[in-house]
Formats: structure tokens, C-alpha cells, sequence
């Protein structure tokens, strides 16, 4: 029997502001528990919602970069339930009036390029974190992230492999780190992802049963989440064992997913508007104003790339794909006036490192003029490839000055032409046998004479330029 | 001095503010209706001797340096504030309510804290502090701050007009209450019942002194989003109220009580030049049902915060999560609380949203609409208030009367309308006959100015 | 309301009730819908909801950061408090 899968995406994002959605608390991790709190967030009476302006930029262009329609006015609504990392015992979301709907993302596959929906993009508040201590059985609660703003970004059930997933996910970061809407890292939980799944016989117009898989926290184990619930899902209609609609908890160490224990309110959360917050209306000339102030998207790069720079397709997508890589390509592409070289050193050298030292690309810090000045040197012969490799390595991990490093390790291949041909004649000279050997059509001598060079010169000179004045020598009269 | 002519009654000579807050506070000190859950000496010391040296420095005006109480849910930074409930018996916030900030810097002295049903939410016999006993008639109930003003402990008073009881018990006890229109005064420090609906009120024992306390408290609060844009608001009580067409509403004749409250009202009206019209209006009957489902759901909401975690009552004892949260919940707060909550629920889940919680909204739609229409032929509507006389000691346990009195109270209080409550004459017994005027949004001045005109 | 119904909005409420006052409480509510029947009887036709009672439009703030309330003053008025944080029973994942 053939089986698919079919997957919507549920993403949660937390928006790049400096405080929080409803309340002025500061935003930001690590801090101690409950320092970025005021009564408002600690769920205290008396306190009233005031929305912070940033968070409908956010969204609004979130929503743009997604292709949605952004609506002409947006309303909140409340979501009730009990948990004590809710300080309310509700949270503030949107229902009935969300802020962007009906957009797309386009994505690319192994399978080829395909347009994933977006049913809508909503804003609302973060709940607050729970740290258990099983010693003294006590649960110690945190407020901080209760109040963060999030969007949600809900898409249409239009995934059919983990791949597609992927794709999606990693496509939908690039958009909301560039459009500078939100951090978006799986590691610190600033973006989390839902994954609603069923599987059905192929060319079944109904679908499955459908599960929603929840607390993955990074894209391998999303991948693995898939991949578990899917077996689990075919497990069962090949078993004839019932399936039922429930929301299920990843268990990274395990593995495997969890149905997770039935609320008490049996899927209800007594939605119902926010008196307490107006109406937002968004004029066209706002939406217009938030259009105008997004930095290019790596779509549009990629494109640039290879059209005016002449880069490697598969090298502009990798380029494109983090902004703090794009910005350190563009920048050294500028400065050097030589792209597909930066792009060659950072693709070959730079990627290479990272996935080495598992540094995140979003977190290469490569200083530009250094890699300016590297890719120079090697253009002038200054530098040899072998040693820009050297150079580079130590600027990816020390960030180190470029000259000085190259002072102290005698890494300068510039040798006076006149003093080099001296030393190549005379290797030539020494080595009669070698020079008939070639001259007779053995052109492998000329590797020997050209390895006596090298050991003479150490690392100085540049090898193209030394075979050439060799070739130039052996060139009988 | 602050001698022109506000509470003049009450200040009976004394002119300085440390002798009005030496007075209140004894007549505070020998209250035996429980009016009060709170008497805060030093505060009110310390504030009415402030208050004279900025008179002594020239600062003036109307009502300065006179002494007031606030409904408990009205918050007070670190002072007790529990709306009247065991939930918040030990709750002082960190932080207080707009309202008293503004009369602080007025130069007004907050004595203490007024009794109330608890939460908003419940009626008469619902406070944790016991019930309020009625100034006029010890057998029967009142709520705190009308009972405060009626039996002059002080001149006035600030309660939240939640659904419409504050003004029923002001007008029931022989004071006036002034209920702004939606969005006038702040909410920001008062503890939510009805978010959708309330506003901090002003009692006072005449519509002028009632009226110049709202004025200090009203105007554009950037704390609170329902807070209209207005910086601030004077009342023209000189106003022309004689000549105004003033409707009737039939829908509130339905026995003898309201009928003679009425009567009162519309002698009243003719004495002082207007001619009411009776006028039968359509939805008028079905708005206290629709007030109550927003109640419900909106009450239901605000108190699940109350969960026993970050501040107020948690239970002595527990096993787990959910004990703590149910024995808690189900401790601190009280039987029309829960009931509240239970309806809330009931009307917000998926099943009955429409038939009910919907239902409710939509009307309010067509209220409006029709209330739109009359208003434009009639300025004011003059019903009465309650449909029998102040509650008999335990009379309202379970919240049934408050109910049925809502009839008459939710025109305003689902409109967000200005309204103005007062006592229309005396029973047979001596016990006032409620009634109000209320008017279209915005038109509080000319609401106030017609109750002056009754001599109000 | 069915007894069911009731008995599962007290616990999504997190009333835990016995006996009479659990009997008390239910006769309310139940009196309290009756009273409410002829509203849930009205054919309101598609009237769209009202509810807003002004016709402002949300008026949003800046992004700044302003703390004024110390965590020490919001931890003041907890049950329990244990390294800056609210402390409850070992809570179910």
C-alpha cells in the first residue's frame, strides 16, 4: 500500500522588539527569574493591555514577506486556561480578526519548487517557563516570557514530506531574520513549530486522522518527529488500530512522541474578545511605510547574485540564505571588487569552518576588510592560495589582523623578480639532466626542478609565477 | 477656604482639612453599619496636613481638601484593596488606581475603603467583610460607599458602576450617584468585573459636589486603550433643562414599587418645566439579560486570575497542582462569584457562544441603535431603579434581587451611557424612591444638569 | 444545564464543591438561565456583534522599555517565593 503523509505548520515566532506586547517590560534571555516583570505581566488586577506599536510592524511585514493580505483592522480575543506559567489564566491572541491572511512561501526540493499556503499570521503573547525541581516536588515559576510577543503563522496543509518541512522552515527563518522580525532560533526557543499530521492512502481525497506534534526544539529533531509519527501513524492503519485526534509531546531523548494528558476542557478555550483593546487600524499608507523600510530579501539576492555577479547558483542560495552571511559577502564582495572570489572563500572556507567547529552561519563574524585584504593579497601574489587558507582560519577564529598575522608568520609570497629568476637559473643550471630530460619531451622534470624551487623559496613566491619563469628557461633556444 | 458652596451641608462649619478628616474619621471610627473594610489613619493624617500647606500656599479649588472613600476594588498602593473578597483579604498592590492619583493630587483625603459586594459580582450579602447595613432602615442591606456618604461619615465617594447596583443603592439610601459615560475616567488600579461596561462613578448627596469629584477624576488616561482622547471634563450644570422632551419608558412599569417611582420622577420633571413622554421601546426589556451574559463571561475571565500562585489566597493545604488551584479558587472566593463564573463559562463554550454570549452582543447592537433613535427625539430617558425597597437582611443571598433589579440599572451600564441617580421621594415609610435620567453617549453634562434641575 | 455540563464548568472554573453547597450552587445557576431563556429565545437575525462601546481606534506605544515596579515589590505579595520565583507543587508536564 502506498501511504502519504500530510502536514500543516503551526510557527511560532518571537518578535525582535525591546519590551513586550501588552506591558513596557524588557524582552531578552537569561535574565534572572521575574526581573522582567511588572504586575501587569505577574497577572495582577487593575493592569489594562496597551499594544506596543512594533508588534504590529512586525507582524505587518512578516505578513508582507509571507505574501499575505494584511486586513484593515485587527481585534484580540482571549484564550482561557488554567496553567501557572499563564499569568492571567488566559492569553491575549486573535481569533476572529487576525492581523495577515491568505499568503505563500515558495520553497525548493530535492522534488523540484513548490508554494506552501499560509492560512493566516496572528499575534498574541508568550506564556512564562516552569523550572521543575523532583527533590523538593516543587515547580518554580517564571514570568519573563510571559507577555513576549510572538506571531503564530499558520500554514495550509500542504506538506507531504519532512523535506518539504525543512525547506519551508528554513526558508521562513531567512524571511523573518532579514525582514528583521524576529531572532528565529530553534536552539534558544525564539522560534518553535507545531506540526499537525496524518497519513492517508495515496490518491485518498480525505484525510487521516490528524495528530499534532508539539516540543521540538531544533529542525533534526522535527525531521525525526516526522518520521517517528508518520511509522506510527501507518503502524496503526495497517494494524487496524483506532487513531485519535490528540496532541502529542516529542521526547527528544527517547525519540518518540507522547500523547499529552486531555485538558480538562475538552478542546474548549472559551474564546471571546478583548473589550479592553480597541480596534488597530492599518491604512495602506502604513502598510506602504513598513514595505518601503524592508531590507532586500534573500530571494532577490540570490537573483543579484548570479545575474550581476556572475556567482554559482548553488553558492548565491547558500549566500543568500543568513543575513549576517549575505551582509559579510557583500560587504567583502564590495571592498575586494571581486564577488566570486568572496564568494569562493566563503562557501569553501568559511562554511567549511563553521560546520567544523558546528559554529551556527548565522553566527560567522567574519570581518569584511579582513576578508577584503585576504582575497587582495592572494589577487597580487602577495599571498599564496595555501597560505590565504592559513590567513583565513585564523581570522574565522581569532579574528586576527590580517598583516600583522602575516608578519609574524612569514606568510609574504612576494620575492623580487629579478633575485627569483637569479635562483631559478641557477637551479636549472645544477640540474643538466633534469633540463635534457625535458627538453627530450619528459615534461614530468619540469615538477622536479619546480619542487627544488619551492623547498629553496619556502613558501614564498607564487607557484604559477615560478613554473612560468621555469618553463621560460627550459624553452630551448 | 473651599467655601463655595460644595458639601457645605456636611462641612457644617468646620473649614480646615485636618478638622473634616478628624471628623470623618470619627464618625468612620463609630460606624456601625459596616461601611468600611478599611480605615487608613495615618494616610489620611499625613494627607490632610499636606493639603493645608498647599492651601496655604495658594492651592485651591472646590472640593480640596475634603475627605472621601473608595470602593474597594478601587486599588491603593500597598494598602489592602480586596474588592471585597477573602481571595484578595491580603492582597496590598504595588501599585494604585488612576483615579485616587488624580484625587491625591487634587488635594482630596482618602479615609478608607468601602465594603462592597464581592468583586462587583456579587450583591448584597456577598461581602467577605458581612453585609452592609442601610443607613435609613437597620433591617434592611445597602453597599458601602452610598452607605458611607448617606450616614455622612463623608461628604463623598468613589464605587465602580459595574451593573448599575451603585447607583440603585445611592438613589435607595437618598444620595445622589453620577455614572460617566464608557471611557471618561480611568480604569486603570481598579480590580475588573465587567470590562466592557464600567466606569468609576461619584457619590455625593447633591448632583453638583458628585458632579465637580467626577470632573477630577475624569479625562484621557494613556493606561488605560478604552480611554477616550478628552484631556479633561468640566460639567454645566446651569444648563436648560425646561423645554427637553423627556421619554418614560413604559417597559419599566410592572408593579407598584417602579409605578410609584415613576410618578415621583415625572412630578418632579413637570415641577421643573419638562413634559416627559411615555415611550414603549422594543429591546429595553432584554437588556439586563444581555448585560448579565457579558457579565458573566467578562467576571468569569477577570477572576481566573485568581488561581492562588502570585498574590492574594492560597489554601492551607494541598497535594498537588490542581488541589492548589481548585481548594484555593474554591476557599477564596464566594457562591455568586462561582456562580458568575460557572454562567461565564456556560455562555462563552462553544455550544451556547451563539445562543447566548453572541446573542447578547448582537442585542446590545440593537439597543443601541433604538436608544440612537430615541435619543434624538427625546435627550433623556427617566426610569426608575429597582422594583422594591432596599434588600431585608439576607433577602439577597444568591444574588436573586441584585438580579432582578439589573432591569432597571442595565440601559447604561450595557450603552456605556452618562447617567445620574438620585432618590424621586419617600415612601409611606420614608425610605427614598429610586429613580435616573440618562442620556446618549457624551452627554453626561446635560444628564447631570437635568437632575440639578430637579433640585438634585 | 445538565448536571454533566455543570459539573465540568466547575472543574474548568477549579471549583471543587460537595454536598450542599455544590447542590446550592447548581439550583443558582440553573435559575439564573431560566432567567436567561428569553434572550437565548431571540432571533436577533445576522445584527454583527457589538463590542466596543466607543468607536475609538487603538492607540499603540512606543517600543521603550519602562520598569518602575521592583520584582521584589511583585514578590512581596506571593504565597511562596523561593530564588525570585512563585513557587507550586511539582507541576504535569
Amino acid at each position: 500500500m502506498a501511504y502519504e503523509v500530510v502536514m500543516g505548520l503551526e510557527v511560532h515566532a518571537e518578535l525582535a522588539t525591546n519590551s513586550k506586547i501588552f506591558c513596557a517590560c524588557p524582552v531578552g534571555y537569561g535574565a534572572e527569574a521575574n526581573l522582567n516583570v511588572c504586575p501587569a505581566c505577574a497577572g495582577m488586577p487593575g493592569l489594562l493591555p496597551i499594544t506596543n506599536k512594533k508588534v504590529v510592524e512586525l507582524a505587518i511585514a512578516a505578513g508582507l514577506v509571507t505574501n499575505c493580505q494584511i486586513s484593515s483592522e485587527t481585534t484580540f480575543d482571549k484564550k482561557n486556561y488554567y496553567y501557572p506559567d499563564l499569568s492571567n489564566s488566559y492569553q491575549i491572541t486573535q481569533l476572529y480578526a487576525p492581523i495577515c491572511r491568505d499568503g505563500y512561501v515558495d520553497i525548493h526540493t530535492s522534488q523540484g519548487d513548490k508554494r506552501i499556503g499560509i492560512k493566516q499570521i496572528h499575534m498574541e503573547e508568550d506564556a512564562g517557563k516552569l523550572m521543575h525541581n523532583d527533590m523538593l516536588g516543587i515547580s518554580l515559576v517564571d514570568y519573563n516570557r510571559c507577555s513576549v510577543p510572538l506571531v503564530e503563522i499558520v500554514s495550509k496543509p500542504d506538506f507531504r514530506s519532512a523535506e518539504e518541512v525543512i525547506a519551508y522552515l528554513e526558508k521562513l527563518r531567512s524571511l523573518l531574520r532579514f525582514a528583521g522580525v524576529a531572532r528565529a532560533r530553534f536552539e534558544e526557543g525564539s522560534i518553535r513549530c507545531d506540526v499537525n499530521l496524518s497519513v492517508r492512502e495515496k490518491g485518498d481525497p480525505h484525510f487521516g486522522v490528524r495528530t499534532e506534534i508539539k516540543n521540538m526544539n531544533s529542525l533534526s529533531a522535527i525531521e525525526r518527529a516526522i518520521a517517528y509519527e508518520t511509522e506510527r501513524h501507518i503502524d496503526a492503519i495497517e494494524w487496524g488500530e483506532p487513531l485519535i485526534q490528540e496532541t502529542r509531546r516529542w521526547d527528544d531523548a527517547k525519540n518518540a512522541s507522547f500523547a499529552m494528558r486531555e485538558k480538562e476542557n475538552a478542546g474548549d478555550y472559551f474564546y471571546f474578545p478583548d473589550a479592553d483593546l480597541a480596534p488597530i487600524e492599518i491604512s495602506p499608507q502604513w502598510i506602504q511605510q513598513v514595505r518601503a523600510a524592508l531590507p532586500e530579501m534573500p530571494d532577490r539576492k540570490q537573483e543579484r547574485y548570479v545575474t550581476e555577479w556572475g556567482i554559482r547558483a548553488k553558492d548565491a542560495a547558500l549566500l543568500s540564505h543568513s543575513p549576517s552571511l549575505a551582509r559579510i559577502f557583500e560587504q567583502s564582495a564590495d571592498l575586494c571588487g571581486n564577488p566570486k572570489e568572496a564568494a569562493n572563500w566563503l562557501v569553501g572556507e568559511g562554511l567549511a569552518l563553521a560546520k567544523k567547529h558546528g559554529i551556527a552561519i548565522d553566527d560567522m563574524a567574519l570581518d569584511p576588510e579582513k576578508l577584503a585584504y585576504l582575497i587582495r593579497g592572494v589577487e597580487d601574489h602577495t599571498l599564496t592560495r595555501a597560505n590565504g587558507k592559513k590567513l583565513f582560519a585564523a581570522i574565522f577564529s581569532d579574528n586576527v589582523d590580517p598583516a600583522a598575522y602575516i608578519k609574524e608568520h612569514n606568510l609574504d609570497a612576494s620575492v623580487d623578480q629579478g633575485a627569483l629568476e637569479t635562483l631559478l637559473a641557477a637551479i636549472v643550471a645544477d640540474n643538466p639532466k633534469s633540463v635534457a630530460d625535458y627538453q627530450g619531451g619528459k615534461t614530468k622534470a619540469l615538477d622536479f626542478l619546480f619542487g627544488q624551487a619551492m623547498r629553496q623559496l619556502k613558501g614564498a613566491g607564487e607557484p604559477g609565477e615560478i613554473r612560468r619563469i621555469l618553463e621560460k628557461l627550459l624553452r630551448p633556444e | 477656604m473651599a467655601t463655595m458652596g460644595f458639601c457645605d451641608d456636611w462641612k457644617s462649619g468646620q473649614s480646615s482639612s485636618v478638622a473634616w478628616t478628624e471628623k470623618a474619621l470619627a464618625a468612620a471610627a463609630a460606624d456601625d453599619l459596616n461601611c468600611l473594610t478599611l480605615l487608613d489613619r495615618q494616610r489620611c493624617q499625613a494627607q490632610s496636613q499636606e493639603v493645608e500647606q498647599r492651601m496655604a500656599g495658594g492651592f485651591n479649588g472646590p472640593l480640596v481638601g475634603l475627605p472621601y472613600v473608595a470602593e474597594d476594588a478601587i486599588m491603593v498602593k500597598g494598602q489592602i484593596s480586596s474588592g471585597g473578597s477573602r481571595m484578595l483579604a491580603n492582597f496590598a498592590p504595588p501599585f494604585g488606581a488612576e483615579a485616587i492619583r488624580r484625587l491625591d493630587q487634587a488635594g482630596l483625603v482618602l479615609i478608607g475603603k468601602a465594603n462592597m459586594g464581592e468583586l462587583k459580582m456579587g450583591g448584597e450579602e456577598s461581602s467577605y467583610f458581612g453585609p452592609v447595613i442601610h443607613p435609613l432602615d437597620a433591617a434592611r442591606r445597602c453597599g458601602g460607599a452610598a452607605a458611607a456618604v448617606a450616614s455622612d461619615i463623608v461628604p463623598l465617594a468613589l464605587a465602580v458602576d459595574s451593573l448599575g447596583e451603585v447607583r440603585r443603592q445611592s438613589a435607595q439610601a437618598g444620595v445622589v450617584c453620577c455614572k460617566p459615560s464608557y471611557g471618561t475616567v480611568s480604569r486603570f488600579g481598579v480590580i475588573a468585573n465587567v470590562s466592557s461596561c464600567e466606569q468609576i462613578a461619584t457619590i455625593a448627596r447633591d448632583v453638583k459636589s458628585a458632579a465637580a469629584l467626577l470632573s477630577l477624576i475624569a479625562g484621557h488616561d494613556p493606561k488605560d486603550g478604552t480611554s477616550l482622547p478628552q484631556e479633561s471634563y468640566t460639567y454645566d450644570l446651569q444648563q436648560q433643562t425646561a423645554g427637553k422632551k423627556v421619554a418614560v419608558l413604559l417597559d419599566y412599569q410592572t408593579g407598584d414599587y417602579d409605578r410609584r417611582c415613576l410618578e415621583q420622577g415625572v412630578s418632579l420633571l413637570r415641577q421643573a418645566g419638562v413634559e416627559p413622554v411615555e415611550v414603549k421601546t422594543r429591546y429595553a426589556a432584554y437588556a439586563h439579560l444581555a448585560l448579565t451574559v457579558i457579565a458573566a463571561a467578562e467576571g468569569c475571565n477577570n477572576v481566573s486570575r485568581f488561581d492562588g500562585v502570585k498574590y492574594g489566597y492560597r489554601a492551607p493545604e494541598y497535594r498537588n497542582m490542581e488541589e492548589l488551584y481548585c481548594y484555593s479558587r474554591s476557599q477564596g472566593l464566594g457562591m455568586e462569584v462561582k456562580q458568575e463564573a460557572v454562567l461565564g463559562v456556560y455562555v462563552l463554550a462553544k455550544e451556547q457562544y451563539q445562543a447566548y454570549f453572541q446573542k447578547a452582543l448582537q442585542l446590545r447592537r440593537l439597543l443601541w441603535q433604538e436608544m440612537e433613535a430615541l435619543f434624538r427625539e427625546y435627550p433623556l430617558i427617566l426610569t426608575p431603579l429597582a422594583a422594591g425597597s432596599p434588600y431585608l437582611a439576607g433577602e439577597d443571598r444568591g444574588g436573586k434581587l441584585s438580579f432582578r433589579d439589573r432591569f432597571y440599572t442595565a440601559i447604561p451600564s450595557l450603552l456605556g451611557l452618562p447617567a445620574v441617580a438620585f432618590s424621586a421621594g419617600e415612601d409611606e415609610t420614608g425610605l427614598p424612591l429610586p429613580c435616573q435620567l440618562f442620556g446618549a453617549q457624551g452627554q453626561d453634562g446635560a444628564v447631570f444638569a437635568a437632575a440639578a434641575a430637579l433640585g438634585k | 444545564m445538565e448536571k454533566e455540563k455543570f459539573d465540568l464548568y466547575c472543574r474548568f472554573n477549579k471549583f471543587i464543591l460537595e454536598g450542599e453547597e455544590k447542590e446550592e450552587l447548581y439550583s443558582l445557576v440553573q435559575w439564573r438561565l431560566q432567567q436567561l431563556a428569553p434572550l437565548a429565545e431571540l432571533d436577533c437575525g445576522d445584527t454583527p456583534p457589538m463590542v466596543y462601546l466607543t468607536s475609538l481606534r487603538q492607540v499603540l506605544r512606543e517600543d521603550t522599555v519602562e520598569q518602575t515596579i521592583s520584582r521584589q515589590e511583585i514578590l512581596a505579595c506571593a504565597p511562596e517565593e523561593q530564588d525570585g520565583a512563585f513557587v507550586t507543587p511539582r507541576v504535569a508536564d
